[in-house]
């Protein structure tokens, strides 16, 4: 049970930075997800939460206390490894009996915490094996037992699921978070799969290049995205951005693009005019689901040609080349009839369009008090 | 509260320093002492009979090194010797271990059996070989005294010697390879032979395309063990051969022993045994440079 | 012919290559002195005899058929070889593995300062020839008293045993998994970890490097022979070499050639189940 805050982190190796002044605030009992791609420094910044690695310089406090020097064991921390780290020379119960070493518990307490976790964790069969015994996702099981048994007040996770196969992900994947919720204890998560980050964050915190580039709720970091990396990188697949000019003739605004153009409705633009106006280009960003296709031109309709597509089942994505730099990804319900090589118009949902700087790639009408 | 932070940034190198340095230092005694005595001594003209004097003669040594002919033979020797130790020791040893790896009943014993000739000491290779070959009890006049005309084949005479030394330090150090390539050889996914299987690729193609390049960092590594071990060794070859017949197996090490010790020509030996140190170095280094990095 | 029937051809080829080269010596311990100087040799004792046996320890033996067989005169020397040789190498195989196992494991895992040159320093200690340093190391010796007891072929031994050790040990810890994580987050110090974990974990490099260790300082000849050979600290290559060059006795030579193999033979056993074991496999059977 702890809130955490993490004051201006920085992390230097060397000459790289891994960590450019990280600011972020947890709050109890809530699991925050930690999402970006390789070295964005989000493994970094648990590490450093755990107490593995010191910061260059920063401060971390949980609950309000400053825990900056302090080793994980005083601050009361559980990790949980990629690859399902374990002790390989002990039993599962072994390896769980581990993490109590410091408590000054007796041996009833200890067996009996022990079983708590076991059947808490379903791994009554798993205690007296060997790691090398056990399946990727019993190791797994028997690593979150051993992280738990002590009652942490954070729980930190980096990437457990990403060396499982698809099914035994899925299947964690619910049960870490029915286990959160059941233990109310806060928990950090780090992955690069957005999906994951999706489904199981309160809040998901991105970041790119060791700056946090927003921290929200799911909802809020797929509609309401802070600038083009946050958009693009969330959403599958993703969303789709073509550059161009905005103009103005007789207050009406219009979106040009070398092969198509858009009519911009009143109510997109009202009260968003300043952040247009002196703009020369800027880049448009629409997702797959919110893109219209045509058999027939309307206007300022995007005409290309279908590339291939791809039936899932309950949608199909098309995939459109207009001969840009980047083909267009579109989602459409699953019974389309168009094949490859067919003429396409293409028109995006006006409601769901987002604009974004070219040269800061902030998004134009994200506003401050929205997270 | 202890300030912990400032202690685990030092901690790397200050927890590797507490660990290593009683046997850094141990080492750099024990031999850096006589190392650097020896090279002193290169420098001097020793004499070690009737009371000890060492006069100080520069590079003398090392320029008449250069200019003796027992030299330069004993540097072919050890480089012969090294050369074709390879060859049989890495091919010897491959063969043990492809055939070791389809083996499926009965490994225990075989491996068991098949370890002893390593596990055998050096010295008692050279006598179990020196008995095998040479003089008139040897292995080889047995059998022709079975199988045809009997005479007596020594097989240590001045023109194979060397090669039957390689032989032997082959047996000595080929089931070492063996294991090692041996497990490598476990690490081979056997898809990638089905795979050999539906390109059609017959039993050399399969090796070189599939089994090879999982090898061929281990290869690396005992190519350069096999060639020190090889270029540095003494006792097999006294055991055995004494250096003869005559001077045919005087490699570097049994010049340098035969200076220093029967000559008691301290100096000139130390100078040599610096000679033969750089030829090590510079063998190693060749083969890290043109092989070893590749396989990085 | 058969794939099967070639495999146990070839592995019927290794086994002679393995087994002859010690058949065709060994067999002189089974013989008298008189067989053994019949020509052309041998190829079995025909009169075998395990006189050779009981000689080399001091023993006189008589045969069944009579024959009376004087103890041989290196026999003291041989009984004390065998016995500094198991001292000295027990001693050697202990150092070394204490003094080891620290050392690959910091080049293994962690990075330091000066570290790459540290570890050239390691490796050019490996290529160094013995016959180097062997006159200095015994002038030296002559000077400090350490020459003529086991102190002195203990120090000398070492200088063989910890360089090539560490180096077959480095890239074993290297390949372990990362459990020192583990270990800070249970709450362990550096070194508590390193030796309730990282030890405990690392049996089976521990292991082949405690029997290559024993092997070495066992077989080890040049420097036994220098230092200690003819005294009170004689170790069994020592004693062997007397067999060679002083007394040429084949059937005794033989005979404790024998014996000296006893330890090394049993302890290879050992060696080739772990070897398999090390470095190769994944430690959690991923």
């Amino acid at each position: 049970m702890a809130k955490i805050y993490l004051q201006h982190l920085y992390k230097k190796y060397g000459k790289s930075i891994a960590l450019d002044g990280l600011d972020l605030q947890i709050k109890d009992k809530e699991i925050v997800v930690l999402l970006g791609p390789s070295g964005c420094g989000k493994t970094t910044t648990l590490n450093c939460i755990a107490g593995i690695l010191p910061p260059t310089s920063g401060r971390i406090y949980f609950n309000d206390q400053d825990v900056t020097d302090q080793p994980p064991h005083k601050r009361n921390v559980a990790m949980v490894f990629q690859s399902s780290l374990l002790y390989p020379h002990l039993t599962a119960r072994k390896n769980i009996r581990m993490s109590l070493r410091i408590s000054r518990a007796n041996k009833q307490d200890i067996d009996r915490k022990i079983k708590d976790v076991a059947n808490l964790l379903n791994i009554h069969a798993l205690l007296d094996k060997l790691p090398y015994q056990m399946s990727g996702g019993e190791r797994q099981r028997v690593a979150t037992a051993k992280a738990i048994v002590r009652n942490p007040s954070v729980f930190l996770m980096d990437e457990p699921l990403a060396s499982l196969d698809a099914a035994m992900r899925e299947e964690l994947r619910v049960e870490i978070v029915v286990l959160q919720k059941k233990l109310a204890i806060t928990m950090i998560f780090v992955t690069h799969d957005q999906v994951e980050a999706m489904t199981m964050g309160d809040r998901i915190a991105v970041m790119q290049a060791g700056i946090l580039q927003q921290i929200g709720t799911p909802n809020e970091i797929y509609n309401i995205p802070v600038n083009i990396f946050v958009a693009g990188f969330v959403g599958s697949p993703p969303m789709n951005f073509f550059r161009g000019t905005v103009k103005q003739c007789n207050k009406e605004y219009i979106f040009e693009h070398s092969k198509f153009y858009v009519e911009l409705p009143k109510i997109l633009i009202q009260h968003r005019e300043k952040s247009l106006e002196e703009r020369k280009s800027v880049i448009l960003g629409v997702r797959p689901q919110h893109l219209i296709l045509l058999e027939k031109p309307e206007r300022g309709a995007l005409k290309g040609r279908i590339y291939t597509t791809e039936q899932l089942g309950k949608e199909t994505i098309v995939i459109v080349d207009y001969e840009g730099k980047t083909k267009l990804k579109v989602i459409v319900p699953p019974l389309f009839k168009k094949s490859r090589g067919d003429v396409i118009y293409v028109l995006p949902k006006t409601e769901y369009i987002y604009f974004f700087d070219p040269e800061t790639g902030r998004n134009l009408f994200f506003k401050k008090d929205q997270t | 509260m202890r300030r912990l932070k400032k202690v685990k940034e030092l901690s790397n190198f200050q927890f590797a320093l507490f660990l290593t340095l009683p046997v850094i230092i141990f080492l750099i005694t024990i031999i850096g002492y006589p190392l650097g005595y020896a090279l002193w001594a290169s420098f001097h003209r020793i004499i070690f009979f009737g009371g000890y004097k060492t006069n100080f003669i520069g590079f003398e040594n090392y320029v008449n090194i250069l200019h003796s002919q027992n030299f330069w033979h004993s540097v072919g020797v050890s480089l012969r010797f090294g050369v074709e130790s390879v060859v049989f020791t890495l091919s010897i040893g491959l063969g043990i271990a492809l055939v070791l790896a389809e083996l499926s009943r009965g490994k225990k014993i075989i491996r068991s059996l098949v370890i002893l000739p390593w596990a055998t000491s050096r010295y008692s290779a050279g006598i179990i070989f020196k008995y095998l070959w040479g003089g008139r009890k040897s292995f080889p006049t047995a059998l022709s005294y079975i199988f045809g005309e009997g005479r007596i084949i020594d097989m240590l005479n001045q023109n194979t010697v060397i090669e039957m030394l390689a032989i032997g330090n082959a047996w000595n150090l080929a089931p070492l390879v063996a294991l090692f390539l041996l497990a490598n050889i476990n690490t081979i996914p056997s898809r990638l032979y089905d795979m050999a299987e539906i390109d059609q690729l017959g039993p050399f193609r399969k090796f070189f395309y599939v089994t090879f390049p999982y090898l061929s960092y281990s290869l690396f590594v005992f190519t350069s063990i096999v060639i020190v071990l090889s270029l540095k060794v003494f006792d097999y070859i006294f055991v055995q051969t004494g250096g003869g017949p005559g001077t045919v197996s005087a490699t570097l090490t049994y010049e340098i022993y035969k200076e220093s010790f029967s000559n008691l020509n301290l100096g000139y030996g130390a100078a040599m045994s610096f000679y033969l140190l750089f030829l090590i170095l510079a063998i190693t280094f060749s083969l890290f440079v043109f092989w070893g990095r590749k396989e990085a | 012919m058969s794939k099967k029937a070639i495999k146990w051809i070839l592995i019927l080829v290794i086994l002679l290559w393995t087994l002859i080269p010690f058949y065709w010596f060994l067999k002189i311990a089974f013989m008298t002195p008189a067989e053994i100087s019949v020509f052309p040799p041998h190829f079995y004792p025909h009169k075998p005899t395990i006189s050779g046996f009981f000689n080399v320890l001091g023993f006189s033996y008589t045969s069944p058929s009579g024959e009376f067989f004087l103890p041989s005169g290196q026999a003291t020397q041989v009984k004390r070889g065998l016995l500094n040789s198991f001292v000295l190498a027990s001693m050697v195989t202990c150092i070394t593995m204490i003094v080891v196992t620290p050392l690959s494991y910091a080049f293994g895992r962690l990075e330091f300062q000066h570290k790459n040159k540290l570890l050239i320093g390691i490796l050019l200690s490996v290529a160094l020839p013995p016959v180097s340093i062997l006159i200095p190391f015994y002038i030296l010796f002559v000077k400090v008293g350490l020459a003529g007891n086991l102190i002195g072929l203990l120090l000398v031994t070492l200088t063989i045993t910890i360089p090539f050790v560490s180096w077959m040990l480095i890239g074993f810890f290297r390949n372990l998994p990362p459990v020192e994580r583990l270990a800070i987050i249970d709450g362990y110090s550096r070194f508590g970890a390193f030796i309730k974990i990282i030890v405990p974990m690392s049996k089976v490099g521990i292991t082949v490097g405690a029997i290559v260790s024993f092997l070495f300082a066992w077989n080890e000849y040049t420097f036994a022979v220098v230092l200690v050979n003819g005294t009170f600290a004689t170790t069994i290559p020592a004693s062997i070499s007397g067999f060679l060059f002083q007394h040429p006795e084949p059937e005794h030579l033989a005979a404790s050639l024998i014996y000296s193999l006893i330890p090394p033979f049993i302890v290879a056993y050992f060696l080739q189940e772990h070897i398999t074991k090390m470095n190769i496999t994944e430690p959690m059977g991923g």
